[in-house]
């Protein structure tokens, strides 16, 4: 970063007030549902991913009430195994895997690229429809026929021996995979071909190259998902024996297929996020990011290692003591990245100028529970630990800190940056900066004692659990109150300020990114004139920057 | 369930030891990261919040590259170390030593079938002698199940048409839960059992009341019609 020449501020080509924002472009169903314009297609996509998370959040919370009490409060464990199973299903592959790039990538990449579209914006809309109704088909099926396997779908138990209708919901998640590898070609030729003049790699924000490692991931790890979800179905439908040890098949085929594809998932879910939080932290520090090469490089590296790092799923699965040590080395050195990119964001707040709006305060608690998240993924990654600690709510909490702390957080940070750009409305600050705490709070409350459970020897997945558990089931389930509550707040917040909130002008938060240099809502295609870039993104030292005082430069 | 409380769970076989000060070491590390961390942070957002005097001239274009360079270079070989710690720990205590106690398990949806040395047989319950290395040897007939008793820190899936070993030897007199890991069905959190840990001379003696019980019941057996 330090070696692009900072000059002055370009005039930046503003669309005339006169000009029709892209909501205005037509008002009926049809202009809705059949566009091709991104920030549309975004739109649905957001109403999409918030159906499914309350869908999942519902069934988190029916497994919080149920852990109440040891021997099962509400349901029976038939019922307990389903609920488990659609909360995975559905948080993972319908709204954590599409939730930052479809929503956030969707609307912004374009915007901050200086392009009018996505590359192919009539794919793009096909994408959003095979998400949808796949995800639809899916969902009806898991609640009509129930599935119980658990969103790993672990064989041969999924293939021989659960009832329900296994095979309906994989050919569902199956269809849902075009959508990720739609999106992801669409975004990886976006970035390639349509950058506007002067928009070099290096002068592309962090969240852009987070969509295009993002991206990468999508297109080559979903097709090894779709490969084994079809040989469930060719398993469980046509009686091949794949992984049926009885007639010569492999249980443990499965799950190196399924986690090559479901451990790089985790890095889907987690790069946007760590992009979001790049655009955000800079913007209310106003300063500079710390290290933006090293931030591109890190990015890279952790998309490049997250590939072989699949079998620290698996130490006590019975693969050879010798490939746990290799995945466990690689696994620590995917952490490596990760870590830099934890300093570099300290760093960058660094004789910053910092205020606490509610995007910052997501964003500074990503920073902090992501921390946690990954420690205790080093933790995981040492194989005499991990064998002890394997299948325990100590794994639960782990990955719910990098996904909900993590992922979730950014999304919200992400939100209330944007939200101004996206509707051309403002939100309560006090309102969101309560939810914001509200949701570190509760977060933490309902994770953190899954930790100590875990380390106490408290198996996942059990509807029933032993009696000596039950004092830190019921700290985490009062928690998950909490963090309810915090999810439902912006609804009525954020659903206020689209019909009395005060209107958003262009750049409301004085951000430099090119998103912010035209109205707010952005016209139908982004700019009046393509904009001409002669900076690196992060335009924001105290010195030239207009949102400050002149005193405190120097 | 012998002692033992949350967060200092019961340690009950030679391994358990070794493995929790790997723990509680990494659990050190990632306190003074965090600490660190949220230090960083807290001290910087009050520090430099707007309008504060603090000093915000540029760094130097140098400093960036060589703050880069040391913690990447410093985190690589933390990491390094720690990895080195954990997996030396892990292949030191991989072979078992040439003796062991031999149990066979089998499990199924959803209970533990356990065969002792001189053929005796359990359900859901194993009978140990303290101090002696015990070597499973373990299959599952129908789906993947996991063998998992906290207080040895072990744990190993069972795969159907696979046989796996797990060693331990256990050091602490007393009962300890065994629990299935593995999801593995509807009955999979009721499937539970008991590990008994019991001093050599009660261990044998059990271990001959119990083989006496069944030649008894095998004979009466062979004389029904």
């Amino acid at each position: 970063m330090t070696d692009i020449p900072f000059q002055s501020l370009p005039e930046a080509p503003r669309a005339p007030a006169t000009v029709k924002s892209y909501l205005d472009e037509g008002h009926t169903l049809a202009s809705w549902l059949f566009t091709t314009d991104h920030k549309r297609i975004a739109i649905l996509y957001a109403i999409g991913i918030t159906i499914f998370f309350f869908i999942g959040g519902f069934a988190a919370m029916l497994i919080r009430i149920q852990l109440l009490t040891p021997n099962g409060t509400i349901v029976s464990p038939e019922l307990y195994n389903r609920i488990f199973t659609i909360h995975g299903i559905v948080m993972v592959w319908f709204f954590l895997v599409p939730s930052i790039p479809t929503t956030m990538g969707n609307f912004f990449l374009p915007l901050m690229i200086g392009a009018r579209d996505v590359a192919f914006p009539r794919l793009n809309i096909i994408s959003f429809w095979i998400f949808f109704l796949g995800a639809l088909f899916t969902v009806v099926c898991i609640v009509s026929g129930g599935v119980d396997t658990g969103w790993t779908f672990y064989t041969p138990y999924s293939t021989l021996y659960s009832n329900g209708h296994v095979i309906a919901a994989a050919i569902g998640i199956f269809i849902v995979g075009f959508s990720s590898i739609a999106t992801g070609v669409n975004f990886l030729t976006t970035v390639h071909t349509m950058r506007t003049e002067g928009m070099t790699w290096f002068r592309l924000p962090l969240f852009v190259w987070a969509m295009y490692a993002t991206s990468f991931v999508m297109v080559l790890a979903t097709p090894v998902l779709a490969a084994s979800l079809l040989m469930i179905v060719a398993e469980r439908a046509l009686g091949m024996p794949l992984f049926n040890p009885h007639n010569g098949g492999d249980p443990i085929l499965f799950q190196h297929l399924f986690w090559f594809y479901s451990h790089p998932a985790v890095y889907i879910m987690i790069l946007p996020a760590m992009g979001v939080v790049s655009e955000v932290i800079p913007c209310f520090a106003r300063r500079v990011i710390f290290g933006y090469r090293f931030m591109v490089y890190a990015m890279m590296m952790i998309a490049l290692i997250g590939f072989s790092v699949w079998g620290h799923h698996m130490f006590v699965s019975g693969q050879s003591p010798f490939a746990n040590i290799y995945f466990s080395f690689l696994s620590f050195m995917v952490a490596v990245p990760s870590a830099i990119k934890v300093f570099n964001w300290s760093a960058s707040l660094f004789r910053g100028s910092i205020t606490l709006e509610a995007p910052m305060f997501y964003a500074l608690g990503f920073v902090g529970l992501f921390t946690i998240g990954g420690l205790t993924g080093l933790m995981l990654a040492s194989v005499p630990v991990d064998i002890d600690l394997t299948d325990t709510y100590f794994v639960v909490a782990h990955f719910h800190y990098i996904m909900v702390g993590g992922s979730v957080s950014a999304f919200f940070a992400g939100l209330h940056y944007w939200w101004p750009k996206i509707t051309g409305k403002l939100y309560n600050e006090r309102a969101a900066r309560l939810a914001a705490l509200l949701m570190f709070i509760g977060f933490n409350l309902t994770f953190f004692p899954q930790f100590i459970l875990g380390w106490a020897g408290m198996p996942r997945r059990y509807a029933t659990y032993p009696p000596e558990f039950q004092l830190w089931h019921v700290a985490s389930s009062l928690g998950a109150a909490v963090l309810a509550l915090a999810y439902i707040m912006p609804l009525f917040y954020l659903g206020w300020s689209l019909y009395r909130g005060g209107k958003a002008s262009a750049n409301p938060w004085h951000a430099t990114g090119l998103e912010w240099q035209t109205a707010s809502p952005p016209p139908k295609d982004n700019f009046a004139v393509p904009p001409r870039v002669t900076h690196g993104p992060y335009f924001y030292h105290a010195d030239n920057d207009p949102s400050q005082p002149t005193k405190n430069a120097s | 369930m012998a002692g033992g409380t949350a967060f200092l769970p019961v340690e009950a076989a030679k391994q358990a030891g070794a493995v929790d000060v790997l723990f509680y070491g990494e659990v050190g590390i990632s306190v003074l990261v965090s600490l660190i961390v949220a230090c960083l942070v807290v001290g910087f957002v009050t520090r430099y919040r707007r309008g504060s005097p603090a000093s915000r001239r540029k760094l130097p274009q140098a400093f960036s590259h060589e703050v880069e360079i040391i913690w990447t270079v410093g985190t690589f070989f933390a990491f390094v170390a720690i990895f080195w710690w954990a997996a030396t720990l892990n292949l030191i205590h991989l072979r078992p030593p040439d003796h062991t106690l031999d149990i066979r398990v089998v499990a199924k949806q959803w209970m533990w079938k356990i065969e002792q040395p001189n053929g005796v047989r359990e359900i859901d319950a194993m009978h140990l002698p303290v101090d002696t290395p015990v070597r499973l040897i373990m299959t599952s007939q129908d789906v993947i199940h996991s063998f998992y008793v906290s207080a040895f820190r072990a744990k190993q899936d069972v795969v159907p048409g696979r046989v796996e070993t797990l060693w331990f030897t256990p050091d602490r007199i007393g009962t300890y839960q065994l629990l299935c890991a593995e999801y593995c069905g509807l009955g999979h959190s009721l499937m539970r059992g008991e590990i008994t840990v019991m001093s050599k001379a009660d261990y044998a003696r059990w271990c001959a009341r119990m083989k006496a019980a069944a030649q008894v019941k095998t004979a009466r057996n062979g004389e029904a019609p």
